[in-house]
């Protein structure tokens, strides 16, 4: 599903380059339950940047599902982010002005999808993950955990085969935080490919594999 | 990706801060409403002296005399009538008076004229008689008068046969003329015609200055003005004591004068709407930082460059569209009040109207593109780490 081939990234600062991915390759495959732990300043976010393709490597080759997209200009990209992958963010990264419903309704509104076809996938969004009776909330009249799952919702109304979540529970207290946990889990029993990015031991334990990353390079590559 | 949506998101995003939109919103109504009303008064201000020129007829030229040395009697002003394309002849004597009748007093203008003057100026008599030669010969002292002076004298009463007082001497009402309607000159139907010759024997001149000659048609009016100009050539032997022209080169010359005139005018209000322009294009642009976070979202979840462009201009253009709304509808109806206070005849001119409105609209679609096309090309991962 995902394949990362010698994955450099290089930010040039003025005068010093900083060299964040230093050869990355990795391999993830369908309906694998990844965890990706590394301290911070470990290049994490940025290796999860490069397989959700809202960042460029600067050397290396990335294939996702069997396609070279590190050849793919930004509007290619944007079509891959679309529809390949769903993003859960630590800070779930809601529009504040909208609706927990018109949240979840926007990538499907980028795609094109019609009025009445994105209202009903978006509904069903939101009832997986349990929140059907406050669709029409807005963000900041949710609870943390209530945004969390609006966050899940929205990147799975487009139905992505691949889930990216960077310290999906990094903002939540312990109880929101395994609710978030097993909804994860059980997206990934139904067949997602999740990678997870997180510096907590306890959440990387509840995946199927483990990999550590550590000043830019993978440093172990268990299966936990 | 459908308009719609992109549309409606736009509108939300507008109406979420709504005295900011209001305030860079008003620029344009400014604008647009400057636009409109200056235009359109400028416009109705032609018009107004246009028609109010032309409806004394476009086959009428004007003879001014300065000269010292030669001048005209009232019966010299016949020899006009033999030069070629000439139709009639009338030599115009004007001052101020003050007329009487009982205990009535006006001030009103006085024109002596020959029996054509009438004709001429499109004067038609209402009731009694008009002047006639006979009275133009003998120096009667008869009066025509118009309708607007009859009132003011007479009331309700019949003015024919009834003895005025010009300026302390005695005329006799003898016809009343049909009413003209005013125009921006003045109010046509305030007037007195006498025969010339009485009243320039009453002001005990000699000197006739000015002549309105009228041609036999609109088109032989050019050829009518070079002979008459050959003629003044011919009499005075030089060309600086006397002026010629024709209504239709009044005409053109004020067409010019008020046409400059309404472009300057169009043009200042055009710079009052490219300033609010310029305040769009300053609030898009912090909109953009302000949002640098949204667009970052957007983008993650699969909004490609052209959806952000689309929004942004989009946004860009309904405040100005909006606007341009506004203040065209705001114009309309400052315009239509400001002719009715000043009498000016009002047109709806849409051709302004709508250019005004379309202007506005790209203005705001100018000012929006950099913008937009600023917000467009932030790299996603950049603008979600913006904090």
């Amino acid at each position: 599903m995902i394949d990362l081939k010698k994955i450099t990234k290089t930010y040039d600062m003025g005068s010093v380059q900083v060299e964040v991915l230093r050869g990355i390759s990795l391999h993830v495959d369908e309906g694998e339950f990844l965890a990706i732990v590394g301290p911070s300043g470990s290049g994490k976010s940025t290796l999860m940047n490069m397989i959700g393709c809202l960042d460029t490597p600067t050397t290396g080759e990335y294939y996702l599902d069997g396609k070279e997209i590190s050849t793919y200009n930004e509007k290619q990209l944007s079509k891959i982010r679309n529809q390949k992958i769903g993003f859960i963010f630590q800070k779930f990264n809601l529009l504040p002005k909208l609706s927990a419903l018109e949240n979840v309704e926007l990538p499907l509104i980028y795609r094109g999808m019609t009025h009445k076809e994105r209202r009903q996938r978006s509904i069903d969004a939101l009832t997986k993950v349990g929140l059907e009776d406050r669709m029409n909330h807005k963000p900041t009249e949710l609870s943390g955990g209530q945004q969390q799952r609006v966050a899940i919702a929205r990147a799975l109304a487009g139905d992505p085969p691949v889930l990216l979540a960077d310290e999906p529970t990094g903002n939540l207290d312990s109880k929101s935080g395994s609710d978030v946990m097993t909804l994860i889990k059980q997206l990934s029993k139904e067949g997602k490919t999740i990678v997870l990015i997180t510096h907590d031991n306890e959440i990387a334990m509840e995946a199927k594999r483990t990999i550590i990353i550590k000043d830019g390079m993978l440093v172990n590559n268990s299966i936990a | 990706m459908n308009i719609k949506s992109v549309t409606k998101m736009a509108f939300q995003s507008i109406f979420s801060n709504k005295m900011r939109t209001f305030l860079t919103m008003l620029g344009i109504i400014i604008g647009v409403f400057a636009v409109v009303v200056l235009i359109s008064i400028g416009q109705g201000a032609t018009s107004g002296v246009t028609e109010s020129i032309s409806s004394m007829g476009s086959n009428i030229i004007s003879v001014n005399i300065f000269g010292r040395r030669a001048s005209f009697d009232y019966r010299d002003v016949r020899e006009f009538e033999k030069l070629e394309g000439v139709k009639s002849v009338t030599p115009v004597y004007s001052s101020n008076a003050m007329v009487k009748y009982d205990l009535e007093t006006v001030n009103v203008g006085i024109t002596g004229g020959n029996e054509n003057y009438m004709d001429i100026n499109n004067y038609e008599i209402g009731s009694g008689r008009a002047i006639n030669p006979v009275d133009v010969d003998y120096r009667n002292k008869v009066a025509v008068i118009g309708v607007t002076t009859a009132e003011d004298l007479f009331g309700r009463d019949n003015p024919i046969d009834k003895d005025i007082s010009i300026n302390g001497e005695k005329y006799t009402v003898v016809g009343v003329l049909q009413s003209k309607g005013s125009s921006i000159m003045g109010d046509s139907n305030a007037i007195v015609i006498v025969p010339i010759t009485s009243l320039m024997r009453q002001d005990n001149t000699k000197t006739i200055n000015s002549i309105t000659i009228q041609a036999n048609s609109s088109e032989e009016s050019t050829s009518a003005k070079t002979n008459i100009e050959n003629y003044l050539l011919d009499y005075f032997g030089d060309d600086e004591s006397y002026m010629v022209f024709s209504q239709d080169e009044m005409l053109e010359t004020i067409g010019e004068v008020t046409g400059m005139m309404t472009a300057m005018l169009g043009g200042i209000a055009g710079i009052s709407l490219l300033v609010g322009g310029i305040g769009i294009m300053n609030i898009m642009l912090v909109t953009v930082t302000e949002r640098t976070r949204e667009i970052g979202i957007r983008k993650a979840i699969g909004a490609g460059r052209a959806n952000i462009l689309i929004q942004f201009l989009i946004e860009s253009s309904v405040m100005s569209g909006v606007g341009g709304v506004i203040g065209a509808s705001l114009g309309v109806a400052a315009s239509y009040a400001v002719s009715n206070m000043m009498g000016i005849t009002y047109s709806i001119n849409i051709p302004v109207i709508l250019g005004a409105f379309i202007f506005s609209l790209a203005v705001g679609v100018f000012f929006g593109l950099y913008p937009a096309n600023k917000a467009s090309k932030l790299k996603p991962v950049d603008a979600l780490r913006y904090e």
